[in-house]
This record gives structure tokens, sequence and C-alpha cells, in this order.
């Protein structure tokens, strides 16, 4: 969408009905197709043909061609990175292989605000059946049986949760979707809130039925407004249906949600948290036990569960535990789906059953990283995670695994980086981010997190010392141990995580007072080499802050002292000439011969 | 209700007759439409503030006194809950309003420099709005379009693979139409008044 | 239950936390966000212990215990764990005394460095010695801090009475928030921003004074550190010695804790384990009763009127010259007032003195227009006992409360907190004035739910007093509830059923002297030919005065109240009275000497006590009050009401007039509101309360 997509679609419309061809091709502007790279996307059925990186411009052609002489055209498939022939069907194509789609099945297919559509591809019938034919134990055997575990982040089982308020006494109950994706980095609750609005709402339906819960909420933070407004549309829609309200499908069930904002917080996305939220409270954690399970939103038994969580049990309640249990690993059973972004080739949102290997998600489904460099390490689970090096590249994804190796499954944001990510600057993003998000409540996290930034903050100005390796040490531990909730106690995950496989980073910034990605600006500097300056001032008319001097045909300069490390002048300079050098270390660091830019050109 | 009453009712000629806003500010009145809205409810607090902001664009003392009285909350907690969700502007806001993502992906894909740009282009730093009220420089952490990174969003449009020649683009008809003279000592250029 | 605390074997009952166990039986656990009469919160993470069999750490304040639980409070770990968060939150608050070289010879050094502004450390801090954080601090052994300082941004608000704030000194516990929101129901602090950024604020950063805030002094109270202070002490020394008090500023019968410097008081703050007030106070009973108490127009001396104006004179020259002129009176022809302020023990001695040493028809006091008066008549005009008395916790348990005419953090805080209790519980409260609509509203409350009506002195006056009272009487009852009668000073109960010990005598003509131990309207002149004036402040009917008695005030002497609970509470002196006042008794005692009279030879407070229970059964259990031993209530019902049968109390003629209801903040004549300059800032705001 963000891509320009609704543009083309209104010119693929408009070229289709003045070619007369209404009634033979029709357009349905479905939700994310999760191969964001490669956006605007249009996918032709019966054929399975896939059109990618599409605009305006393309649309008569591809009307002429395809649809009316039946004659696909390869200039607007897709191409695989490392080049060869077009692939022409969506499921032939790598990115797309290697997937299986429970949760987002309906990916490509179905227009989300057309609740008719989603009922044609069995939308409805795991709630129908749980609603007129299981009982509230056998719905969450069911689930139980199928291995579904939370997939917000912490991996709980999710057949056990409902059981615990199942069996609290009394009403109400309450059901909540956390759709408060906060991860930076993660979209996949975004996407399918946008994109299959009622996969999300059926799941509640039948968790409802399971705990004998009469109102739900789904909380959606404030900065996905289109899921918002998809959601609100599925909502209106379910209750014209007689599916959501009372006496749901005449089974005498009375079941209804309402839609709850978040309001900027990424704290929020804590159970408690948003619990205490959702009662108009500041985003407060508190402490556990109770746990929601028992006494919840405004003291009462609450379930509260991730949006791919509730988008799974549609699924699982129609095709039943065994079919789900059969795909992932011993404990971690299913699929998850990942926002799969940064230095890779195939940004996108990929479903991967449980135990891939991680190296098979970067090369085979990911399309390797760009420009062909060197891969570094894989972040998983956003701030509360960790990363994973290269030399891990083989481990299965798997809840157990993940934490073991020091990072955790989070909600599936995978951020892929390269030889130029510095892993201490990733570790201060993550510190930094960490803090402003904090709470304040409790007193390590509120005031350890700070310390450990500001410690990073100086490693990496180049002002560290080894002993503050130690002193992070320390207060990761006592940030972890002493921190109320989850985001307190997972926030120094990224410190010892990169401390933990990038130790020589930490000790480059340190000791040698050198960044070898070439990214902590402190320690960078960009010099001109004299012998291969041609004077052509295309680097001085890209620096920002006016840094450069020269004439034409002159050897152009950079005043050090003005230079703000930006790296235009390094973009600018043509390939050819590439006199403009980026050293790693300050004055008397090494340098990187033909280190290319900063992000992607 | 009797008669005269009705005729009462049909000369005020009002839909609502009972929220009788005429005389209100406009800060209460739109508090009282909101409220009313939310059918009164306590806990639907944070949903009011965020309603009134988008009517009011940003939420001045007044706003939030207002909101106190007509849910007959102690001003305490709605200046409480205002002032912990980053949703909420307690300052004026721009006409314009720039916001720059800085989320991981974007981060690893240069994040940080766009949004020094952006602070040295406008002459702003991060939060805060012009003197002249035309524009508002803003972070955000994760805005969930990470293929685009990196991202920035100018009033409410998408701008993916934000480059600094990108920007300066993006920012061209900002600047032009009397956008901000860059504030004393907030950049090391000058020269860049439109 | 049994559980093993560091391998001890310890016992509990009920529901205690693992923090409470541990403190019960001598073990320290550091807690600085915890306070016994607030929710736990768990957010400074000090009081983290391990439990068998849970994984990581427990915060000790909010895990129950349970049978057979073992739980380690100070393993390596453990120790190793708080204090790095001990260093955190140090970090974070001004900390240099604790590395400071020069700290053993300081002592030496100090004496006012105290005043300075700004705070970097122990020494300057208002708090020194008295800061919870300290003595953490000090059990730990801390000496040094690792990481670098960052002091809480902000200036020190001083532009409030009595409290002042300095955000630098906050460790974000947040006690004061609690309480202010979860028992005085007021909510005027709050936590504001976020992360780093938070800190305890009002609403739009206003002064506590523009805010919702009574000065209750609650959130001085439990602050740990000294972010929040009183104004008033916070450059002084700390007392030197304590004592407790029961406060006689208005009716609840609140129990301070009174400190004391060079004899008079330095500071009153409530008492945590005070039965009516459970550590909760008002800005009277916190701030004002050692201004009250060395108000410049305390009476100091006897006075006498020589050639037209008053001198001093000594106790005997007064005393003798008192009797003296009063002997040349008959019977009927002296009147008195007495007041509701004063204890037990004076107004018994008084209405004896009045009735059997003056002869007068009956004693003038402010009970006789009250509530309690109006409900008890109800009930005897109705020929059934209605109860007077109740307690405070009654009310937390209604389920609708209808408060008529009565400003409650004003004239009843205390009763105001119960109500805020049940509020929070769901209950409704209903406000309304005492005029018609009260009746109106009232007759339409749900009978389903039992109701308590509060209601105070404005409802029961004039002539449809009485139908009005029964009214509402009925419709409490309709509920299942019943009907509260509030009067605003400290001993209307006890004066109330002193007065019904004693007879009325038949009218005769006017009276030619007066003897003024209570309020009297403005006084003319030449009105009466002998006007003396027992009290503790001079004002203009002292200044028109023959004869002056400097009275002690109710902290001064020993002395019993009853509080509008019916509870009898005795108070111990805590400072000597200034100058040559006297508890009001013993002048009364000493005058009857004079004149002749028998039986006033009292020895001590006891034995007025012992004679008071002889004449009015109703104060059978003043002894077990002034023993302490258990709470002490009025007597009511049938041994009660048959000591009052056949008495009439109400009216007699002849007697002096009675000042209309006074206002709630004076004390003895003096008005607070209008002679302290803080309580008149307090008091004439015009911003909605909560």
């Amino acid at each position: 969408m963000s891509c320009g997509a609704f543009a083309f679609k209104d010119a693929l419309v408009a070229e289709i009905a003045r070619r007369g061809l209404q009634d033979e091709a029709l357009v349905v502007a479905t939700g994310c197709n999760g191969f964001c790279e490669r956006g605007p996307i249009l996918l032709v059925h019966p054929d399975g043909v896939f059109y990618q990186r599409l605009s305006s411009a393309d649309v008569p052609l591809l009307v002429e061609e395809h649809l009316v002489k039946g004659r696909p055209v390869p200039r607007l498939m897709y191409v695989p990175p490392e080049g060869g022939l077009p692939v022409p069907k969506m499921a032939d194509i790598e990115f797309f292989k290697h997937q299986r789609l429970i949760v987002l099945r309906n990916r490509g297919r179905i227009d989300p605000e057309k609740i008719e559509e989603y009922i044609a591809y069995d939308g409805y019938e795991g709630a129908s059946k749980a609603l007129g034919r299981m009982t509230p134990e056998e719905i969450v055997a069911e689930v139980s049986e199928a291995g579904l575990r939370g997939r917000g982040g912490a991996g709980f089982p999710t057949g056990r949760k409902w059981d615990l308020c199942r069996r609290e006494p009394g009403s109400p109950k309450y059901l909540i979707c956390n759709g408060d994706e906060g991860d930076p980095g993660a979209f996949m609750d975004r996407s399918v809130l946008e994109a299959d609005p009622h996969a999300v709402l059926e799941g509640m339906i039948i968790g409802a039925k399971a705990i004998g819960a009469a109102r739900g909420f789904i909380y959606i933070r404030d900065e996905y407004p289109l899921a918002v407004s998809r959601i609100g549309i599925a909502l209106g829609q379910a209750r014209e249906m007689g599916l959501l309200g009372r006496d749901i499908l005449g089974t005498g069930f009375d079941f209804d949600l309402e839609i709850v904002r978040g309001a900027g917080a990424f704290v929020s996305g804590e159970e408690t948290a948003l619990i205490a939220s959702i009662e108009g409270q500041r985003a407060y954690p508190r402490q556990r036990p109770p746990y929601p399970a028992q006494s919840g939103l405004w003291g009462r038994p609450t379930v509260i569960n991730n949006v791919e969580t509730w988008a799974n049990v549609p699924s699982i309640i129609r095709r039943g535990a065994a079919w789900f249990s059969s795909l992932g690993t011993e404990t971690s059973k299913g699929t998850k789906i990942f926002s799969l972004v940064g230095k890779i080739n195939n940004t996108g949102l990929v479903e991967v059953p449980m135990g891939i290997r991680l190296r098979d998600i970067v090369y085979a489904v990911g399309g390797g990283i760009p420009q062909g460099r060197d891969f570094k390490a894989v972040q998983i689970g956003g701030p509360s995670g960790g990363c994973i090096p290269k030399a891990l590249l083989d481990l299965p994804i798997d809840y157990e695994s993940l934490t073991q190796a020091g990072a955790m499954m989070g909600s599936g944001g995978m951020i892929v980086m390269d030889e130029d990510t510095c892993m201490v600057d990733i570790a201060l993003y993550f510190l930094r981010f960490t803090q402003e998000e904090s709470c304040g409540k409790c007193s390590p996290c509120r005031i350890g997190t700070r310390q450990m930034a500001e410690i990073l903050a100086r490693i990496t100005a180049g002002e560290g010392s080894l002993e503050d390796l130690e002193k992070l040490e320390a207060l990761a531990a006592t940030v972890k141990r002493g921190s109320l909730c989850g985001l307190g106690q997972t926030a120094p995950n990224p410190v010892l995580s990169t401390l933990r496989y990038f130790r020589d980073e930490y000790l480059a910034h340190i000791v040698d007072r050198v960044c070898p990605a070439g990214v902590c600006k402190s320690l960078i500097r960009f010099t001109i080499d004299p012998e291969k300056c041609v004077g052509c001032l295309l680097c001085l008319k890209a620096c920002p802050v006016k840094a450069i001097s020269g004439e034409r045909k002159k050897v152009h300069v950079i005043d050090q002292d003005a230079c703000i490390r930006c790296g235009a002048c390094l973009v600018a300079c043509p390939a050819k000439v590439r006199a403009v050098i980026k050293h790693t270390g300050g004055k008397a660091g090494a340098s990187r011969e033909g280190a290319t830019a900063p992000k992607d050109a | 209700m009797n008669k005269s009453d009705r005729a009462g009712v049909a000369r005020r000629g009002h839909a609502a007759p009972s929220l009788k806003t005429s005389s209100l500010s406009p800060e209460r009145a739109a508090a009282r439409i909101v409220v009313r809205k939310y059918g009164g409810q306590t806990r639907a607090v944070i949903q009011i503030l965020q309603d009134l902001q988008e009517r009011l664009r940003w939420l001045a003392p007044e706003a939030l006194e207002a909101v106190a009285l007509e849910l007959k909350m102690p001003p305490a907690h709605v200046y409480s809950v205002a002032t912990f969700y980053k949703s909420f502007s307690l300052a004026p806001r721009g006409r314009h309003i720039c916001t720059v993502c800085m989320g991981t992906a974007c981060h690893v894909r240069g994040g940080a420099t766009v949004l020094e740009h952006f602070e040295r282009k406008l002459g702003l730093r991060a939060g805060e709005t012009s003197r002249d009220r035309e524009v508002t420089l803003e972070r955000v952490n994760c805005l969930g379009a990470c293929a685009l990174a990196p991202l920035a969003v100018i009033d409410g449009q998408y701008h993916g693979q934000m480059s600094e020649a990108k920007a300066d683009k993006v920012l061209e008809p900002i600047l032009r139409a009397g956008g901000p003279a860059p504030d004393a000592g907030s950049g090391p250029e000058d020269g860049e008044a439109p | 239950m049994k559980l093993l605390i560091d391998g001890r074997a310890v016992t509990a009952e009920g529901t205690p936390t693992l923090l409470e166990v541990a403190r019960a039986n001598g073990i320290f656990v550091p807690a600085l966000c915890e306070h016994p009469a607030l929710e736990p919160y768990a957010a400074c993470r000090l009081c983290l212990v391990e439990v068998k069999g849970r994984k990581g750490f427990v915060p000790a304040c909010s895990t129950r215990a349970e049978d057979g639980q073992e739980v380690m409070t100070a393993t390596a770990e453990i120790q190793a764990l708080r204090k790095g968060i001990l260093e955190l939150i140090l970090a974070e608050h001004p900390h240099a005394c604790l590395i400071c070289a020069e700290k053993p010879s300081c002592d030496d050094l100090k004496s006012t460095i105290r005043k300075t502004g700004e705070v970097t450390g122990c020494v300057l801090c208002p708090a020194n010695g008295r800061c919870e954080l300290q003595r953490v601090v000090e059990a730990m052994g801390l000496g040094l801090v690792p990481f670098p300082s960052h002091r809480r941004p902000g200036e020190v608000r001083r532009d409030d009475p009595f409290i002042d704030r300095d955000n630098s000194l906050c460790i974000l516990c947040g006690r004061c928030v609690r309480v202010c929101q979860e028992i005085r129901g007021a909510s005027v602090l709050t936590f504001v921003s976020r992360g780093s950024e938070t800190v305890i604020g009002t609403a739009l950063d206003r002064r506590l004074l523009d805010s919702a805030c009574q000065f209750c002094g609650a959130c001085v109270d439990v602050c740990p550190t000294g972010s929040l202070m009183d104004r008033g002490g916070r450059y002084d020394r700390p007392a030197e010695a304590g004592t407790k008090a029961v406060c006689a500023l208005c009716g609840q019968g609140c129990r301070l804790n009174a400190g004391i410097r060079e004899g008079r008081i330095a500071g009153t703050s409530p008492d945590m384990d005070g039965p009516v007030n459970r550590g909760q106070a008002c800005v009277k009973g916190r701030f004002l009763v050692g201004p009250a108490l060395s108000h410049p127009r305390r009476l100091l001396k006897p006075l006498v009127r020589e050639n037209g104006s008053l001198r001093e004179a000594g106790w005997e020259e007064a005393l003798d010259l008192a009797a003296k002129r009063l002997a040349a009176f008959a019977a009927g022809e002296v009147a008195v007032s007495a007041s509701a302020q004063s204890s037990c023990e004076d107004l018994f001695v008084l209405q004896r003195f009045a009735a059997e040493v003056l002869r007068a028809p009956a004693v003038a006091g402010p009970w006789t227009g009250s509530a309690a008066a109006g409900l008890r008549d109800l009930g005897r005009t109705a020929g059934r006992a209605l109860p007077l008395n109740f307690r405070m916790t009654d009310i937390d348990h209604a389920r609708t409360i209808v408060v008529i005419g009565e400003d409650l953090p004003v004239t009843q805080p205390i009763v105001g907190l119960h109500v805020h209790r049940a509020a929070s519980m769901g209950a409704e409260v209903i406000k309304v004035d005492a005029g018609k609509r009260a009746l109106g509203l009232v007759s339409r409350l749900d009978r389903s739910k039992p109701a308590v009506i509060l209601f105070g002195p404005s409802l029961v006056g004039g002539a449809d007093g009485p139908a009005r009272l029964a009214a509402l009487e009925a419709a409490a009852a309709a509920t299942g509830g019943r009907i509260i009668a509030l009067d605003r000073e400290a001993n209307v109960r006890g004066g109330l059923a002193i007065a019904e010990a004693f007879p009325t005598l038949p009218a005769s003509t006017g009276a030619r002297a007066l003897y003024l131990a209570g309020p009297h309207p403005k006084l003319k002149p030449g009105e009466a030919e002998l006007v003396i004036v027992q009290g503790s402040y001079g004002d203009e009917i002292s200044a028109l005065a023959d004869i002056v008695f400097p009275e002690a005030t109710s902290f001064e002497a020993e002395g019993t109240f009853v509080n509008v609970e019916g509870r009898i509470q005795v108070s111990r002196p805590a400072v000597a009275p200034p100058g040559e006042a006297r508890p009001g008794w013993r002048i009364l005692q000493d005058l009857a000497g004079r004149l002749g009279a028998k039986g006033f030879g009292y020895g001590s407070e006891a034995d007025v006590r012992a004679a008071l229970a002889e004449a009015a059964p109703a104060f059978d259990a003043a002894a077990l009050a002034a023993s302490n031993e258990g709470p002490a209530f009025l007597a009511e019902g049938p041994a009660g009401a048959a000591a009052f049968a056949g008495r009439d109390a109400g009216r007699g003629r002849g007697r002096a007039r009675v000042a209309a209801p006074l206002d709630p903040d004076d004390y003895k004549g003096l008005s607070l509101v209008l002679e302290n300059k803080s309580l008149k800032l307090v008091r004439g705001r015009r911003c909605p309360r909560s």
C-alpha cells in the first residue's frame, strides 16, 4: 500500500474498463502479499503468474499482452537476485516456495473488506464448529494438543492459558487481542490485521466459547490506522451476519468485540500494562502473580493473546490438532511469521514451519545479502532479543533453541545485518529504545537501562574503558533479575548477546578506538585521496554542511572539523573514481577501501 | 413530554438538545461531544483524548481540564495519562508534520542520518515545532513499513528509501512556502531561508 | 501457617505478605515503596527475596506467605542484587555525603548548612536523620556509587503553604500518589511523564493551592525521603521527645504524635495506631496545633479590672476577688456558658459549680442545638432509643451515603476518608445542602441498598428541624440503614451526656452576672454587672470582662473527650500550660472552695472521672478509656436512657444566650482560619474541591 499500489490498481481498473474487459477480468485488491520489497505486486489467477515492481506506466502493456493476448510479460516478472531467467509462477519463486501459509493462507486472494470472500475460503467454519458442536473443554483440548504457543514473544502454551482461565469461576471474563506490535522491525501483526482481519475475529470467537467470555477487546497500536479501519469494517460485517453479538449462529452464545487504540507506548504490549491501558490508566505493568488468567482486566479472569496466536486458532479447530502438530518441531508446533528486514534482498513477511534453519530463511527465502556483502548476524526478538551470528546459521528456529542461543523468538522480527553493521551500535540502539519506552515504574529498568545506554554511548564515541564492560555485565544482571516486567527483564539481552558473540568488536572500540564496521561517527573519518580525485565537484555539492572545499579540476579537501560523517561524499564520488576513503578508526585507524555507502543506493 | 415541551424542543432545533454546547469554550464543547460519544465512560479517557486531539490538533491545558470536568475525573489523572502516552501533543503542532521512522530496519539502513538531515534542514530537533508553527518534526519507533526503510512520513504521505537528496526534494515545498527560518544555534549552516 | 525464612522456622496467621512475616520476626528486608496503609506497589524492587520452587526473585511486599514456603532473604546473590538496585537509586538521588572524606568531622562544622537551597547530600537535607533511604543505605553499608549521578530536574517548589516539594530528592516510590488517591480520595499528586522523565506533580504543574489539595499532610507523612516536607519544621532540629495526644480541634478525635522541643510542641503528625484516624489527620491537626498553642492572643496570666482597665494579677488575688463578687448574687442570677471544646473533666466540674455553687438554672452549651441532641430528642419523641454511637468503619459498608450540608474534608475529615473508601468499593455518594432538596432526594433512595445519612447541626435548627430529622430517619430505616449525627467540636457528645446528669432548675428572672467558660454572643458593655471569663484566648468579650482566668488547652492538660462516634478517649498533656494558665476544672475547684462549697476536692483528673462515672452512667467506660485497654464508648440504651428519663435538659430560660454554631476552624474563640495566614489561603480558595 505504501509503495503506490492504490494508484496502480486504479490505473489497471481504468484500463480494463477502457478495453471492455470488465466481465473477463476482475481486479481484487488484497492485503499484503508479503513480498514487500517487490511491491506493487499483481497476481493473475488462475495462471498463478506473479508480477512485481509495477507502476501505472506498465498497465497498458500488461493488459494488452497478458489479459487480451494471453501472453505473460517476462519483463515485469521476478528475476532472482543472482541473475537468470524470470520466474513466472509465484509458487516457483524461492521467496514463496519455502513458506507454509496457515495464518497468511488468505494472502493475495481475498479482499479484506469483504467478509464473503473470507467465508468463501472456509471462513468461520471453525467458529461454527466450536460454537455448535464442541464444549469448552473440547476446544481447549484441541488447542492444547495442537501445541500452539503464544506468538507474541514468550511462547506460553496457549491451551494451558485458556484452561487456567476456563477453570476460574464466575463472570464476567474477558478476551484481549494484543495488537500492540511495538518491536521495531516487526509488522506481522499489522499485516494480519489489515489483510485478514476475520481470521483474528474468528479465533477470538472460538476462544470466547472456550473460556466463557462475552466481551473482548482488540488493542491496536495507534501507528496502524489502516489496521484499525479494517478491523472496524470486519466487526461491522461480522455483526451484520450474526457472527458477533447475541445468539451467534443461533447457538445461544453471546460475544462481541470492541477496538481499543494504543497511544504510543511500547510498554503497553506487556500484558498487564495493556490491561491497565484498557482500564484508562498509565500503562504500568503489575506484579504477577496473580496472572491475568486469574485476575486481569478489572480484576476479572482474562485471556490475552497475540494477533498471530488468535489467527492460528480457526485453522486448528477446522483441520484438527494432529494436522497442526505435524508441522514444526517437538516443542514448537506449527508455523511462525517473521518479518525479514534489514540487509536482505527479499524484504518481506514470511510464514515458515518451525524448525526451518536460519540459513534457509536468510538465503533461500530471503535471497541473501544485497550487493554481495557478507552476512554478519540476524537480530531476532527485537529489543528483548539477541543476535545469532554466522556460526549459528544452521540453528533450527524454535523457542528453545533461540533462547539457548541468547536470543528470543519474540514477535518474529528478524533484522538481517551485514559487515557494515556495527554490533555495538546495535546494542546502543536497542538500549536507547528500551530506555525511551521504559514506563519508569521500577528502579532497575528506569535507571539501569539509562546507565547501560550511557556506557554504550561512550564506547561508541571512543571513550570507553575495559572497566565499562564489567559494569555493563553487572548492570545487565541487576536489570535482568530486578525488573518488574518483561521489558526490563529482557532489556539487557541485546547487550549480552552482542557481548557474547561480538566481544572483539567491543574491544576494538575500546582498546583500538576503531569501529570495524565503519558506523560509529566519532570513530570514522572520510578523506579524499589526492591521487585519485579528479576535481569534479560532485562531493562538494553533495556535502550538506559544506565541509568540502575545492575547485573544478583541483583536488578537493574535507574539513575534518566541519565534517559530520554522513557519507554523502562517498555516495557522490563516481564509481570509476573512488577517491573518497572511509576510515574506520579516527585518526590512526585502518581504512576501508572500496567501502560502499552506509545504506542501499 | 407534553405538547409545549415538544414545541420547545422543536423550536431549539438541535439534534441533541441536551448537549448545550453553544455557550462553552471550543475545548469544553468539543470535550463534551467526545465524552458523550464514548458514553461518559472514565475508562475511555485515552480514546477520548485521542479523539479530541484529532479535532483540536493538539491538547491545550483547557482541553485537558475540559475532559476532567466532563468525565468528572480528577484533573491529575487526565494529566497523568496525557503525559504518559507519546501520541498526545501537549504543545501546539505545526501545519506540516514530518515524522522520521526510527525502527531497527530503518536504523540499519541509515535512519539516524536521515533524521539528522531533517533536523538540519528544518532547524528543529525531533519533537520540536517551528516558532511560526509551520512545521513539526517528530520521530516514531517503527511504523511497520520496514520494506521502505529508511522511511519518513510527510503530512501523511509515506516516502520510502529516504536519502538526503530525496529529503531535500520532499521538504522543498514546505520550506519554500514560508517554512521555518532556522532558529539561532540550531544548525551549522545559514542561508537556508526561504 | 508455618514457613522457613533463612532457615528459621516461623509461624504466621491470616494472610500476611512475606515482608510482614519477616518484619514480625525481626528479619530486615529493605522496602521503600511499601507502606502498611497502602496496596503493594512492587516498584522499588529492594524487597526481592527468593522462594524455593519459584523462578527468579519475588517482591516480599506483594507475595503472600504460604504454609510450607522456604524463603531466603539474604543469600549472596540477593545481597548483590539489592546492592546493585540501591546503587541505581542513589545514582538519581543526591548522595555526596556518602562519599565525602570530611564525614567524620562534619558534625562539628555543619551547624546551619541545612538552610541551603539545593540538597547535594544528607547533611544539607531537611530529612537528615529521619530519612528511610538513609536508613537502608546505612543498614546495607553502602559506601560508593559506581555510576554517574543524574539530578532529577526542577526547582524546589515553595509556592504553597505548609508543604514544600523538592523533586531532586524523590525516588519515585509512589507512596504520595497512592495515599492521596487510595486513602484521601483527593488525587492531587500524580505521576507525570514517563520513564526517566517521570516526576511527581499536580495537574498542569499547578500549585497545591490551585489543585484540590486539602493539605492534610498525608503525602509528607509517607514520603521516605525529604522530597515532600513540612515547610514549618524543615529547618528545625529534630524533636527531643515525643508524646501522644488526642486532637481537640474538631470532633473526629484523631490521635497525634507530638514532637516536643524545649517544652513546646515542635510539630504533630498522625499516630498510625490512633483508633479513630489510623495514621491520617487533617490540615489543622497536622500543621496548626503548635501555632494555635503559641498564638499571641493566648491568655497567660489572670487579669482583673481596676480603674476601668484590666491588669495582671496573681491567682490568689484573682480567685479571691471572683469569689467575693460572685457571693453577692442569688440563685438564678448568674448565667453560665460552657464550651463543647472543653474536656469532660472541665465540663463536669463546671456543671457541678453552676448547679451547686451558683445555683444557675442550667449551663448553656453548644450541644443544645447540636445534631446529636436533635437525634436524641427525636428518639425520645418517637419513644424508641435511636443510637447515637457509631464506628467510622460502619460507613465503609454502606451502599448509599447521603451527606447533608457538611463539607467533609473541612468539618469531618476522617469520616470523609471512610466515605471515600465506601465509594471506591462501589457505594453511591450523594452530597446535598440542608434544604428541602435533601428531603425529596432521600425519599427516593433505593430501598435495597443500606443507606447511611450523615447530617450536621445545620439540619436540626428552626421550627421544622425535628420534622425534617424524623423524615430522614424514617428514610434511612426503610433501606435498612441508619442516620448519623455529626457535630463539629471536640466534645459535643461528652458535653451533652454530662448535661443530662444535671437537672434544670425552674426559670427565674434575667441574669445579672455572667460566668463565661464558653462561647457567648457579642457582649455589650454594661450588659451585666459582673463578667468573669475563663478561657485560653483573649477576644472582644474578655476585653470587657471584670476578671479573666487563663485556661490550659487540651494539649496542655489531661482531659477526656468524646468524639462523634461516642468514643471516650483520654488525652495526656503533651506540654505544660504556658504562663500561668491552669486546667479549667482546677480553677473552678479553687473558686468553689473559696465560696465554701463542699466536695470539690478532687486530687486528679482520675478522681474527677470517677465522680463523673457515678453521676452519669453513660460514662461507665471512662476508666477503661483511661487505661487504654480497649475501645470505650458512651453507654447507650436502657441504662443510659434511664439515667436521663424525666430530665428535660433542653429548654430552660434565664440562661446565657448561646452563640450561633461556630465556624469549623474555631478553637476556643481563636478563629484559625482568620488568624493563620496559611489556613486562610487553604480555606479561601474558589477552585472546585474533589
